[in-house]
């Protein structure tokens, strides 16, 4: 019997759990259909407000960004070209503004390369037109220095060989020294003269109508000898390589 | 949402391509007229750096008349004579001389030690000759002296 009782107490609080769960249920489900409605607004709003900070913010920065960065590009492309453009005009200006005699002069100065053969004869109907009597002219060129002269070229072919043996141990090496100071894209000739029937006077006019020529002459070596009436010089003449 | 993000991404191709033609009318304008230079521009460079090249070449051009023209006015004119010359720029020198008076030679080398562009200068191989049919002396000497080479260039 008191089985029975037993039993009969545990089904009855059985029934009274369930029924309280059943209640705490829908108590919960009234408060839902009271509810829903915020709180499917509130879930809207989250998604809103985190879609537009993570994505169409960005995106709009994104297309402000890469608006300005292609006209900042255009903007400076233009500037340098603008910039360019004035470097142009400025130098080009400059460059009318210079009197043509000017430009001649300086493009004798230092002339573009020209042959071996062009120099000999300048160089020999030069002092030949200034009545000087010339007995030999050498042309070598620097970047061949060690290869020999080509002898058809002087006045008096023995006399040259012979010279050239007797003075290379001397002076060959002095124009070296002078074309130190030059730029690399300057090439020179190195040319010895030698001229009989100078004395002093004519000596000195020589050298100033060597050194006011047109094309620059530096005379690094100086030979005179008053009782003989010879003077030998050794100079460099350049040209843009 | 989407339509926006989509509205977003074509705006941005868009601006991308609106923006590619700014300025596009000016910067091709420039450039042509660069073109037009370039010829003139090129030249007028030419010319820049061959006068660059004729300044370094002039900066170091030798003038023996400064050489001579030192010498003259440093050797004493009635008294002493150069038989000869024979040198290069580089400054150190012997030049065989002759003088009609003993004292004259040692005022030579005064005037030689005296000057700012003279480094060092001396005298040797004195050799004092009689002539028997004048009755007249003279002394050969040799000078060596070393000079400023910055004689040459300035």
């Amino acid at each position: 019997m008191p089985d029975i009782k037993n039993k009969k107490g545990r089904d009855v609080e059985f029934d009274e759990e369930i029924l309280k769960a059943r209640k705490r249920r829908n108590n919960i489900n009234r408060f839902l259909m009271s509810y829903f409605k915020y709180f499917l607004v509130a879930i809207i709003f989250i998604i809103l407000v985190l879609s537009f900070k993570f994505l169409l913010i960005p995106q709009y920065g994104e297309v402000m960004f890469t608006s300005n960065n292609v006209l900042q590009e255009k903007k400076t492309e233009f500037i340098l070209q603008y910039q360019k453009l004035k470097d142009y005009e400025n130098t080009i200006n400059q460059f009318n503004a210079i009197n043509s005699n000017d430009i001649y002069r300086v493009e004798k100065m230092i002339p573009n390369s020209y042959s071996r053969d062009d120099l000999f004869a300048e160089i020999t109907y030069f002092l030949m037109t200034n009545n000087y009597k010339v007995e030999n002219v050498e042309v070598l060129s620097l970047d061949q220095t060690s290869t020999t002269t080509n002898p058809d070229f002087n006045l008096d072919r023995r006399s040259d060989l012979k010279n050239q043996k007797a003075t290379t141990s001397t002076s060959s090496d002095l124009y070296k020294k002078q074309l130190s100071f030059l730029p690399d894209n300057i090439g020179a000739w190195k040319i010895r003269v030698s001229v009989s029937g100078v004395d002093y006077f004519s000596l000195k006019k020589m050298l100033n109508i060597l050194e006011s020529n047109l094309k620059i002459i530096d005379i690094y070596y100086l030979d005179f000898q008053p009782a003989d009436r010879i003077v030998s010089v050794d100079f460099l003449t350049y040209y843009k390589k | 949402m989407a339509e926006s993000y989509i509205f977003l991404y074509n705006w941005k191709k868009q601006k991308e391509i609106e923006n590619s033609y700014y300025l596009e009318t000016e910067i091709t304008a420039t450039e042509l007229k660069i073109n037009n230079l370039k010829d003139q521009y090129v030249k007028a460079m030419e010319f820049e750096r061959r006068l660059e090249l004729s300044s370094a070449v002039l900066n170091n051009h030798v003038y023996w008349t400064n050489f001579f023209n030192f010498l003259e006015k440093n050797t004493l004119k009635d008294n002493v004579y150069y038989k000869s010359f024979s040198g290069d720029v580089y400054g150190g020198y012997i030049l065989p001389a002759v003088s009609n008076d003993v004292l004259a030679v040692n005022f030579q080398s005064k005037v030689f030690s005296d000057n700012p562009n003279i480094i060092s200068s001396s005298i040797n191989e004195e050799e004092i000759v009689n002539d028997e049919n004048t009755g007249k002396t003279h002394i050969n000497f040799n000078f060596n002296f070393n000079l400023n080479p910055k004689i040459f260039t300035n």
